[in-house]
């Protein structure tokens, strides 16, 4: 158990560090980095919004594979990238449609597919319409399948735009498109320290390891684990105070500003911005259409 | 290069931290414009409080300070008066990462010119003006996280210099570098100091100080004592008692001493000991005379326990 835990927590420490954070992406010769950040970024907006208001999975198919010939132009590793999209979240948004696919959560009759239980009798039952067998629908399959796609496919340009911009020029786009600037600054702030702190709990999990002899219990693993969670937190905690009077010696009076030199597009950006449009534009009007 | 009126002032300066704690107590003290003041004392003894107050980030508890120009208390740091203080006055904190806070080394550099109201135009001329006297323009656009110590504390200070303070206030410059970035730091800030900056400098490290510093405060809460280097680091009990102790350029010396060199005023850094040497040989025909006399081994034997801290 105690292994578990130390493993699961040097892995996560890893994962966020390398995955998630890592510029690695960024900083390539592809062809979504060399797209304005600003364009990009409400270039992505729409292809999301875009994926969100389909409602044939065919063209939700097709969204999703424009997310990938976008991925593989900006030389992102399919094998790297596609495990990103398709474990993580789709797992969760999974378990969350899963219900849906019964009968007895649904607001109408379905078609059955699969009857797995039959009562006999009507069963009646607080917040769900009465009903005398558990069947799995074609209406809910369809429509959880159709909702995981689009949830898959919307955070796979969620993904890719986060693995083709710098962390910096998305903070800056945000602070271009006016966004709050509390907002802006808690996210560039968040973004810095996130890999001290990972260091920090790596470093404390290090000085365990090298103490600890022989064989642990988990209750005592659990207690060391909740020790190092408010070291952590104490840590943390005077750092921000001293990071504000930092803040405070140069100038800081609770109005954040933000400068970052930052040329602005040209016509290739906008261009891109077009074809996007385009795309989303006539894939929705496909759709209508048929 | 010393003005008549100091610019900073403080007169039985007490701060108790809201813990209860006393940070500092009874702290007058005189620093003149163009000066290199080294503030010298041993862990917890107040150094950072110090340079915390006179950033006008603290005010005194009890005690007058003016700085500057301006009284600094708890209505003044307050006020928007602090911010054409804090364009005078430069912080260097001790840990870099406390004040790398923005993505980018850039951003970075140009926050305080930003936020001290600097117009647009020229915050860009200042930003690259700090990085170029820091050697830092091709590390611009990184994350902080990925510079190495040395770098982070170049940036930390071109984030500082970027805002052309008079007075720049050091917590511990010279702490977690290597030898050729410690070497780097101390050349960086005496350019600033011949180029006409106050420099206050907080620190522990005694062997930095004679290159850092021609005035010294030891501070252990109280201010212990002042003076020049050759005073402070000739009372070896003193600095002891405080946790503290002499240059080991100076100790080498009493060593030789023991052994009949002669020598009124020790060398406190290896440029002050090359003088000295030279000196030596010039007036003695070429020779450096050391010799073990009926005295010698006392004399060493005084010496090792008078550095010995027990």
């Amino acid at each position: 158990m105690s292994k578990f835990v130390d493993k699961t927590l040097a892995e996560m420490v890893n994962y966020i560090k390398d995955a998630v954070f890592s510029e690695r992406y960024a900083t390539f010769e592809g062809f979504l980095q060399r797209i304005d950040p600003k364009v990009k970024f409400i270039s992505f907006l729409v292809l999301i919004v875009a994926t969100i208001f389909a409602h044939s999975v065919y063209i939700i198919l097709v969204f999703f594979s424009a997310s990938l010939i976008l991925a593989s132009l900006s030389r992102i590793p399919l094998r790297f990238y596609i495990p990103r999209v398709l474990i993580f979240i789709p797992l969760f948004t999974g378990i969350v449609a899963l219900p849906y696919i019964f009968n007895i959560f649904q607001p109408y009759e379905g078609t059955p597919l699969i009857v797995l239980h039959d009562f006999q009798r009507v069963i009646e039952l607080p917040l769900l319409r009465p009903f005398s067998r558990i069947e799995i629908t074609s209406e809910g399959v369809f429509w959880a399948s159709t909702f995981l796609a689009r949830v898959t496919t919307a955070v796979s340009y969620a993904i890719l735009l986060m693995l083709t911009t710098r962390w910096s020029d998305l903070v800056n786009t945000l602070n271009r498109l006016r966004f709050p600037k509390m907002f802006v600054l808690i996210l560039g702030m968040a973004y810095r320290y996130i890999f001290l702190l990972l260091d920090m709990i790596a470093k404390m999990l290090f000085s365990r390891k090298s103490r600890a002899v022989g064989k642990e219990s988990s209750v005592s693993s659990w207690k060391l684990n909740a020790g190092i969670i408010g070291a952590l937190f104490l840590k943390s905690y005077d750092m921000s105070e001293n990071i504000y009077l930092a803040m405070l010696s140069r100038g800081f009076n609770g109005d954040f500003s933000h400068f970052h030199a930052d040329p602005d597009p040209i016509v290739k950006d906008y261009l891109f911005l077009t074809i996007i449009l385009v795309f989303c534009i006539s894939a929705l009007l496909v759709e209508v259409m048929a | 290069m010393t003005a008549e009126q100091p610019i900073f002032e403080l007169e039985n300066v007490s701060y108790r931290y809201p813990t209860g704690t006393e940070a500092l107590k009874n702290v007058t003290m005189e620093i003149y414009k163009g000066a290199r003041v080294a503030i010298l004392g041993p862990n917890g003894g107040g150094k950072t409080t110090l340079l915390e107050i006179l950033n006008g980030l603290l005010s005194a508890s009890h005690g007058t300070v003016k700085a500057m120009g301006m009284v600094l208390n708890d209505a003044t740091i307050n006020s928007k008066e602090i911010y054409a203080f804090r364009r005078k006055v430069g912080f260097v904190f001790q840990d870099p990462d406390i004040e790398l806070f923005s993505p980018t080394v850039y951003e970075d550099v140009a926050f305080g010119p930003l936020h001290l109201g600097i117009p647009a135009e020229e915050i860009n001329e200042r930003v690259e003006r700090a990085l170029n006297l820091l050697n830092m323009e091709e590390l611009k656009n990184k994350h902080p996280y990925n510079l190495s110590g040395g770098e982070k504390r170049r940036a930390a200070i071109a984030a500082v210099l970027s805002i052309d303070p008079e007075v720049l206030l050091f917590d511990e410059p010279t702490a977690d570098l290597d030898p050729k970035s410690r070497a780097e730091l101390i050349s960086i800030i005496n350019g600033l100091n011949r180029k006409g900056k106050t420099i206050i400098t907080a620190t522990h490290d005694v062997n930095a100080i004679p290159m850092l510093a021609d005035h010294v405060y030891v501070l252990n809460k109280r201010v212990i004592a002042e003076g020049t280097l050759q005073k402070i680091f000739s009372d070896v009990e003193l600095l002891k008692e405080n946790n503290l102790e002499v240059p080991e350029v100076f100790k080498l010396f009493e060593v030789l001493r023991c052994f009949g060199y002669n020598c009124e005023e020790m060398p406190l850094s290896i440029e002050e000991a090359i003088e000295h040497l030279t000196r030596t040989v010039e007036t003695a025909e070429g020779h450096i005379h050391l010799h073990i006399h009926e005295h010698t081994h006392d004399e060493m034997r005084r010496l090792k326990d008078k550095y010995e801290h027990h």
